[in-house]
């Protein structure tokens, strides 16, 4: 097998492989050190990500929020309209929406905006991040779950009125921790 | 025999791609015009065919004017109607008219409200500021284009009839439009403009948010209508409302080869089932501005 001198190096030229890629493998897991930097990385990422997400936010609706707090709801809901033909499908409209028919007392579209609000972005109802809006959210379902539970007591067959209700304990599930 | 089950069984097979023939004198479904004949007719075609399949019924849609729409209803020319809340509250008043859906269509679903708008850079404050000032409101029978706004003076202390200088209400067709632009090109200092149109108007760009100040904003009340005569076949009616509760943005029906999307070319969101006393509010706004149908002279 071993007949000549050049067969004899190539077979330890393969063992010398072979334990070189043993030595690769078993110091290829992660190390400690290298595993805190990826999640300070992760972690920094994501504060940036937060940063530039609430910049953005205060950007572009500041005027909705100036006109809400001066208590001007339905110039307010104009300004959203006309915001939603630049920034289609954000959020953040559904969200100030939902507050402000909150505000009006339209519970049921107020839910509806909100469950879409959480259905797009899950920060809102995550209370470490700065996008949290769990108050408003809890205030939402604790104020309209009864009212639309009533009315579907009164009118069953309300089809708009139960998908109402649905997106009610969505937010509610939300809330308590529960996933998509 | 086994020839004649098969041969049976091929005409099934045959005969279940065909469309079902529709049974019955036709039956006449009075829509509002909005704007115009052409329209209506282009709008609601579709949703015409779509409750002929549905229900196996011929159905033909008919134009109706606004201030015609009671007597021609009255007179036996249609059986379910289409139109906007006021005028279910007259005909339900009046001629025992039956509650079938409400038409959804923007920020508040199936409800809307009326607006009381002047130009961002108005000196007009508050509805006491109106004293002496030029006014546009839409057509007299819209509830959110006149009624909601008349009453919100009122409510406010303030009678138009005394306290404006002058009012007037457009012309011809795209009325709740021209009151919106008559404020903008300062033809007028304040208007009547309906929340809905509004919206629309800014959705669409042909307005902008930051031209406009709302002075005062109705109660959201119910939108459009659809209601049945009394003597309606019950079991007719129930089809029709689950008819138009079951549609969605994704129904179509074919017209002359084509495949239209029918609550898209109705312009229209979808259905709710609501209840009479959700149009309570309009009742209250009818009889403090005295009209129809609890006018009193």
């Amino acid at each position: 097998m071993l007949r000549d001198r050049f067969d004899q190096l190539m077979i330890v030229a393969l063992v010398g492989v072979l334990i070189f890629t043993a030595v690769l493998m078993a110091g290829a897991g992660p190390r400690e050190d290298n595993r805190d930097a990826q999640a300070a990385k992760r972690q920094l990422e994501r504060e940036i990500l937060h940063q530039a997400r609430v910049a953005y936010i205060k950007r572009h609706y500041t005027p909705v929020i100036t006109l809400r707090d001066s208590g001007a709801l339905p110039d307010a809901l104009l300004k959203l309209e006309e915001l939603s033909r630049t920034l289609p499908g954000e959020a953040h409209n559904d969200l100030l929406s939902g507050d402000i028919m909150l505000r009006m007392g339209q519970f049921d579209r107020a839910i509806s905006k909100l469950a879409s609000a959480v259905k797009h972005n899950a920060d809102y109802v995550d209370s470490a991040s700065p996008l949290s809006q769990r108050p408003l959210i809890e205030a939402a379902v604790s104020e309209s779950l009864p009212l639309i539970r009533d009315r579907l007591r009164v009118q069953p067959e309300n089809r708009t009125l139960a998908q109402v209700l649905k997106d009610g304990y969505y937010l509610q599930s939300r809330l308590a921790g529960g996933c998509e | 025999m086994k020839y004649l089950i098969l041969i049976f069984l091929l005409c099934g097979v045959l005969l279940s791609g065909c469309e079902q023939p529709l049974e019955g004198p036709p039956i006449r479904i009075g829509y509002m015009n909005c704007n115009s004949e052409t329209e209506t007719m282009q709008r609601f075609r579709p949703l015409t065919a779509y409750l002929s399949q549905e229900l196996g019924r011929p159905f033909e849609a008919v134009p109706v004017d606004t201030q015609d729409f009671e007597s021609r209803f009255a007179a036996g020319e249609f059986t379910f109607t289409h139109g906007n809340s006021l005028l279910y509250i007259i005909m339900h008043e009046n001629q025992g008219l039956r509650l079938l859906a409400t038409e959804k269509r923007g920020q508040f679903g199936s409800r809307t409200a009326g607006s009381i708008i002047v130009r961002k850079d108005s000196p007009i404050k508050t509805i006491k500021d109106l004293q002496g000032k030029r006014m546009l409101f839409g057509p007299q029978l819209a509830p959110t284009g006149y009624l909601a706004q008349y009453d919100l003076m009122l409510q406010a202390g303030f009678d138009p009839e005394v306290g404006l200088d002058y009012y007037a209400i457009p012309r011809g067709a795209y009325k709740h439009e021209k009151v919106i632009y008559g404020v903008y090109f300062g033809e007028y200092d304040v208007a009547a403009a309906p929340t809905l149109d509004l919206e629309l108007m800014t959705r669409e760009g042909r307005i902008s948010a930051d031209d406009f100040r709302i002075l005062a904003q109705s109660e959201i009340i119910p939108y459009c209508t659809f209601g049945a005569d009394k003597d309606a076949d019950a079991e007719l009616v129930e089809k029709f409302r689950k008819a138009l509760v079951e549609l969605t943005p994704e129904t179509t029906v074919k017209i002359d080869g084509e495949t239209i999307k029918v609550l898209d070319s109705a312009w229209i969101d979808g259905f709710e089932t609501l209840l009479d006393e959700d149009y309570d509010p309009i009742r209250a706004m009818a009889k403090r501005v005295n009209m129809p149908p609890y006018q009193e002279f």
